[in-house]
């Protein structure tokens, strides 16, 4: 057996999310902690019932080809490879999408604090589907004008006790702050619902 | 090697989905999702034969490693779905292993979180 069947040495896939705004760094993110240098896949994904906005009424359905970029982390004394995806921006075709959070350990919101706004989609959409996460408010050229109360109040984050946290997505220590930020609320939650 | 794969020309046509998978289009019997890592079942006489794409898949996921399918779709240039078909076929060939993603009962485990956490905060 051994040399040939060693499963137990190999690292099980975990996903990790990372969402936000077209434009807010969640490439430059993955890129900051990927052991690979950031690869792009496509995906092609119908959106049903959007239509609801179509004055036209035509179209009930649309399709679109999404991109997502994403790295690698391999941990290999936890024996798990960790993968970090950064979601495509169009969140009204998220929906029809169950493999993107199937199996998705958590997220990180990024969010740019001049175009808030833009991370309103995805906050729901993890919100509604129970999917823990972070926020990240990208600090572009260093600066951050917002504190994390304000950032946090402007979001509506349902649950109270989402860590907000000022980031620089090209700093490997803030962003590996943010995974680590992540972990440490979900061994609370797993503490939580399994005690001793 | 999958590095040197040449970007997508402009004017150049997707491979079709049924060349990739010999004919198959309906769904396999395995069912891959993006992150599932893939290794190829090493044997002895090659995979001399087998379609251009199968071998291009196979050489890039030689054991012990894994690809993610993810990964295998960014190098090939192909989307998700079709290559989630063309490796679930493989799959059902018995051409390569792979290894699903955990499950939540698993991501859920405190030790196993703690030992992550660990681990990145060492990255």
């Amino acid at each position: 057996m051994p040399g040939y069947d060693a499963p137990a040495q190999e690292a099980n896939p975990v996903k990790i999310l990372i969402a936000g705004g077209f434009g807010v760094g969640k490439t430059t993110l993955v890129e900051t902690v990927s052991e690979i240098e950031p690869l792009r896949t496509e995906e092609r994904l119908t959106s049903a019932g959007v239509g609801i906005d179509d004055l036209d009424g035509i179209e009930s359905k649309a399709v679109t080809t999404v991109a997502m970029d994403f790295g690698r982390i391999t941990l290999p004394d936890a024996q798990v490879v960790l993968y970090l995806f950064g979601t495509p921006g169009q969140e009204r075709f998220w929906f029809m999408w169950d493999d993107l959070l199937n199996g998705a350990l958590g997220a990180i919101v990024l969010v740019d604090t001049r175009r808030l706004d833009r991370s309103f989609p995805a906050v729901d959409f993890f919100e509604n589907r129970g999917l823990p996460f972070v926020v990240g408010a990208n600090c572009f050229h260093g600066e951050q004008p917002y504190t994390a109360e304000e950032i946090r109040a402007a979001l509506h984050l349902r649950e109270p006790n989402t860590p907000v946290l000022m980031l620089d997505a090209r700093s490997r220590d803030d962003v590996r702050g943010a995974l680590l930020s992540l972990l440490d609320m979900l061994i609370a939650q797993a503490d939580v619902v399994a005690p001793g | 090697m999958a590095d040197e794969l040449e970007p997508r020309q402009g004017g150049r046509r997707r491979t079709r989905l049924y060349a990739l998978t010999d004919g198959r289009t309906a769904a396999t019997h395995t069912v891959l999702t993006m992150e599932t890592t893939v290794t190829a079942v090493p044997v002895a006489d090659g995979h001399a034969g087998l379609p251009t794409e199968w071998q291009a898949v196979l050489a890039m996921c030689p054991p012990p490693g894994g690809l993610a399918v993810a990964e295998i779709a960014a190098r090939m240039h192909m989307r998700l779905t079709p290559t989630t078909l063309l490796l679930g076929e493989l799959a059902d060939r018995g051409l390569i292993e792979h290894r699903s993603p955990l499950e939540a009962t698993e991501t859920s485990n405190v030790h196993l979180l703690m030992r992550i956490r660990d681990n990145l905060a060492r990255i």
